[in-house]
């Protein structure tokens, strides 16, 4: 079942401008649970499917090896109105759930398992996301 | 780390500081630091990039900061990432002496491979990688090495536990989990049918909706 929040103040919320989410991650951005991680390069939206298909794609790929973290959650409803609909009539009803991403915002992470096996599993969630990811370490100074 | 190990690095006085400027100077292979503490007057700095890059990489905590032939001891306080976390864009240096006592982070390394990750399903965790020590700028330790061989499944090692260095102290609590091989539970498969698109979340404020009996 895609994610979705329990409770929402508002059924519908405003759609930016183009659909452009602008802007770089200030928070989130670095990989802090697991060791390694898929980090995006390109802002937009990820619906709940596409990261349940990320999730499902890594998770079938390392088996029950290791633990997937995934950091993102879709908490803006987006809305669609129907097919062969006449434009006007007020806001559509949400179709599905989607999660703003920024550059620089890491997606899912991966613990417990060696480099290679997270590089693979990630480059299979890679192939899932709309936009342009990059595989990431954990940073140390 | 001894005295003698500590790095040394050249840097050079920065006569305007501001975005523009530094940004000017990453641009030149330069990374802007500041030094300050020790009750004297803040200096702004720039190092070169790929030198203090390298330093940083071999787990440097002290450097030997000379500027205009004149040297002074510093530690790594705090480092800013850009917004990819893939490159440094500043450090705070704090003035040292080797003989006070400072308090770091240094990194964890674990070493060993657990028994207990012979347990199908078994992983490794450790919920942090670094910790925060109190020694003598002198005996900062460049790594803590963390022995995990003897771990079982579902047992967990904690800061009491570690061996720590020779004049090296921690004030987080003991009982910190610094490291667990836990079994990851069976997931059960989901349920394909139990597709939700008609589900909604619940709406703060508004009644949940019944079915009217009238």
């Amino acid at each position: 079942m895609p994610l979705m929040p329990k409770r929402v103040r508002y059924r519908k919320q405003h759609r930016k401008s183009g659909n452009v989410y602008k802007g770089v991650a200030t928070r989130g951005n670095y990989v802090a649970f697991g060791e390694y991680g898929l980090q995006s390069m390109e802002n937009g939206l990820l619906t709940a499917r596409q990261i349940e298909a990320g999730r499902i794609a890594a998770r079938q790929y390392v088996s029950r090896e290791g633990k997937l973290f995934v950091r993102v959650f879709p908490d803006k409803p987006i809305t669609k109105k129907p097919l062969e609909q006449r434009m006007g009539k007020g806001k559509a009803e949400p179709e599905f759930w989607a999660a703003k991403i920024k550059q620089g915002t890491v997606l899912y992470e991966l613990a417990g398992v060696p480099k290679d096996v997270a590089r693979s599993a990630l480059l299979r969630v890679a192939h899932k996301m709309p936009f342009k990811v990059r595989f990431v370490e954990r940073r140390h100074v | 780390m001894s005295t003698a190990t500590i790095p040394t690095i050249q840097a050079t006085v920065r006569e305007r500081t501001g975005s523009r400027y530094t940004a000017r100077l990453r641009a030149e292979g330069r990374m802007p630091v500041v030094v300050y503490g020790h009750g004297q007057e803040p200096a702004h700095l720039s190092v070169d990039n790929e030198e203090i890059n390298e330093l940083l990489h071999q787990h440097a905590h002290l450097l030997n900061v000379v500027v205009d032939g004149k040297e002074e001891t510093v530690v790594l306080k705090d480092a800013q990432w850009d917004h990819m976390s893939s490159n440094i864009l500043h450090l705070d240096l704090a003035r040292v002496n080797l003989s006070e006592e400072v308090t770091v982070e240094v990194e964890l390394k674990f070493v060993g491979e657990p028994v207990g990750l012979k347990v199908a399903g078994a992983i490794l965790e450790h919920p942090q990688d670094t910790i925060e020590v109190t020694c003598k700028a002198s005996d900062i330790p460049e790594v803590i090495k963390v022995d995990v061989s003897g771990l079982e499944a579902g047992e967990s090692l904690t800061l009491s536990d570690l061996v720590l260095p020779a004049g090296v102290t921690v004030d987080t609590e003991t009982d910190t989990v610094l490291a667990s091989v836990q079994v990851m539970a069976e997931i059960p498969d989901e349920d394909e049918t139990a597709e939700a698109g008609d589900a909604e979340p619940e709406v703060i404020g508004r009644p949940a909706k019944e079915d009217d009996e009238d």
